[in-house]
């Protein structure tokens, strides 16, 4: 893991709507600007884009099959340490699906 | 997943779809009071202009309804986008769907040429504009996903039904000539609704909703990649060739039955639930059907045999495609309501606190008395269709059945209202 980001893992892949969201907003409610949720789902949580955008987060997706993709979920002001991170661990930008503010 | 030129939208306010959900119910309500005062002549035969008013009310009035908002919600929910300008587009469909069903309704209870172009109008603008409008978001290549597949030729099968309609509409009131074709042109317009817009949409559906909702396996590929294309192939050889195409529709649908029974089977979590229930019941429906269907006449006895046509149609309605619709709305309006809240707790977090749990909208035993009330209004409705005389009964237990369901809609509306009001209160302190 990047030095300067530490990564909250969470699965929500065996949970049913509205558990997903309920869990990750309760993380990201806790999230600082030194960390990133990395979460585990079955489906892109696409209405939850935008919203994250306007309450100050970005997001990264990573779709590896139609029912199993990673997100990340971090504070805007880590863009930047998010991207180093990116780019040092060589994750794939296949599939990916990216916003911010 | 192509997303270029694309940029993600919200959920659509709550207040649009939830104003087909609560319209739907009306329509069912004005039926059972269409049943009451029609009585027994009603159930003479399909042509019946009373019987033709009933089956657009329920089709139109509906079916069509809840389905056309609940896609408003699928589509962003699934593929990431939503429609340009919903508000407009929703506030113009759903008053032109209401005006226009009304219409078409009287108009075949009490013909008039007034009617019928009021009717034609009205419906081929708020079908065509809604047709447009997610045919805008459909064409790009949002995901090759096999419901947002399905969700294309469920629309395109919508727009065919629109145009055999308003072909049947234009040659009643001689607008245009259809020489000795109308009898086979009205069975396809109530197949390609019925097994195309209905039937297909549900299926798509089903393909993300219940693994999604229920945390099932996903569908076997082979079923949700070729089903819904067969489906739709069929039916279009169904205009050429209906006696030998009909059976194998029959017949994919109890395929279809079968592996929704064999994915619910395998769902993770088997706490119960009506929604679940509802399923069943439209797969085992299914099942029955194909039973049903391909038995001989001669082991049927004459009263069920002389109106198998309008039993099958009727069943197909009532317990396939009105059970999964009302099953669905049981899980939706509650989910609505608590992500569309959950959502405006972003801002401030501390606001989710005011949220009551997702049971408060909709109360788990509440949805078992509808299912309850659904079998037996379903019961009800094949009994009469063999001994009329029970029309009464049917239209009782329908106004009961769906005064019942516009109530459990409203209930959880108010709720909404009344915590997003505390929310908003609590983000503004």
């Amino acid at each position: 893991m990047y030095a300067n980001l530490t990564f909250i893992k969470v699965d929500v892949s065996a949970l049913a709507p509205p558990e997903p969201m309920t869990v990750i907003l309760t993380h990201l409610a806790r999230l600082t600007a030194q960390e990133c949720l990395l979460i585990k789902h079955r489906r892109q949580p696409f209405p939850l884009y935008e919203k994250l955008n306007n309450a100050g987060f970005s997001y990264h997706c990573v779709v590896h099959a139609q029912d199993d993709i990673t997100l990340y979920v971090f504070h805007q002001k880590a863009q930047t340490v998010f991207n180093e991170w990116l780019v040092t661990n060589g994750v794939t930008t296949s599939g990916l699906v990216k916003g911010k503010s | 997943m192509n997303i270029n030129g694309l940029s993600f939208n919200a959920l659509p306010p709550i207040d649009l779809p939830f104003r087909f959900f609560l319209t739907a119910p009306i329509f069912i309500i004005l039926c059972a009071f269409l049943i009451l005062f029609s009585g027994e002549a009603l159930w003479l035969s399909r042509w019946q202009p009373s019987m033709l008013a009933l089956t657009h009310g329920f089709t139109l009035g509906f079916l069509t309804m809840v389905m056309m908002g609940a896609l408003l919600q699928l589509l962003p929910v699934i593929g990431g986008v939503g429609i340009v300008k919903p508000r407009l587009v929703v506030y113009f469909c759903h008053s032109t769907l209401v005006i226009g069903t009304l219409c078409l309704m009287a108009n075949f209870i009490w013909p008039s040429t007034l009617l019928a172009i009021s009717s034609l109008i009205f419906l081929v603008c708020s079908i065509g504009v809604y047709f447009f409008a997610l045919a805008w978001v459909l064409v790009k290549k949002l995901s090759q996903g096999d419901s947002i597949i399905g969700f294309r030729l469920a629309m395109s099968a919508l727009f065919i039904v629109l145009l055999l309609g308003a072909g049947l509409l234009s040659q009643s009131i001689g607008f245009i000539s259809i020489n000795g074709m109308g009898k086979m042109l009205t069975n396809n317009h109530a197949l390609f609704g019925l097994a195309g817009w209905g039937s297909l949409l549900i299926i798509s559906v089903s393909f993300q909703v219940i693994p999604m909702f229920h945390v099932a396996p996903s569908f076997p590929k082979l079923i949700s990649r070729y089903l819904p294309s067969s489906l739709f192939i069929l039916l279009i050889i169904a205009f050429f060739q209906p006696v030998f195409v009909v059976p194998i529709i029959v017949l994919i649908h109890g395929v279809f039955a079968l592996s929704l029974l064999l994915v619910i089977s395998k769902r993770k979590r088997k706490i119960p639930d009506s929604t679940i229930r509802f399923w069943q019941l439209a797969a085992l429906t299914l099942i029955g059907l194909n039973i049903f269907y391909f038995t001989p006449n001669k082991y049927l006895s004459p009263l069920v045999s002389q109106q198998k046509t309008l039993l099958i149609t009727a069943i197909y309605l009532y317990f396939y495609l009105i059970a999964v619709i009302q099953g669905m709305l049981l899980k939706i309006l509650p989910f609505l309501s608590y992500t569309h809240l959950q959502q405006k707790c972003l801002i401030n977090f501390s606001a989710m606190q005011v949220i009551p749990h997702m049971h408060n909208f909709l109360n788990k035993k509440h949805g078992q008395w509808l299912f309850y009330l659904h079998i037996m209004t379903g019961m009800v409705l094949f009994y009469t269709l063999v001994i009329p005389s029970a029309y009464w009964l049917l239209s009782l237990l329908l106004l009961i059945e769906f005064s019942w369901l516009l109530y459990l809609m409203i209930k959880a509306m108010r709720l909404y209202f009344l915590t997003l009001t505390k929310i908003n209160s609590f983000v503004n302190e």
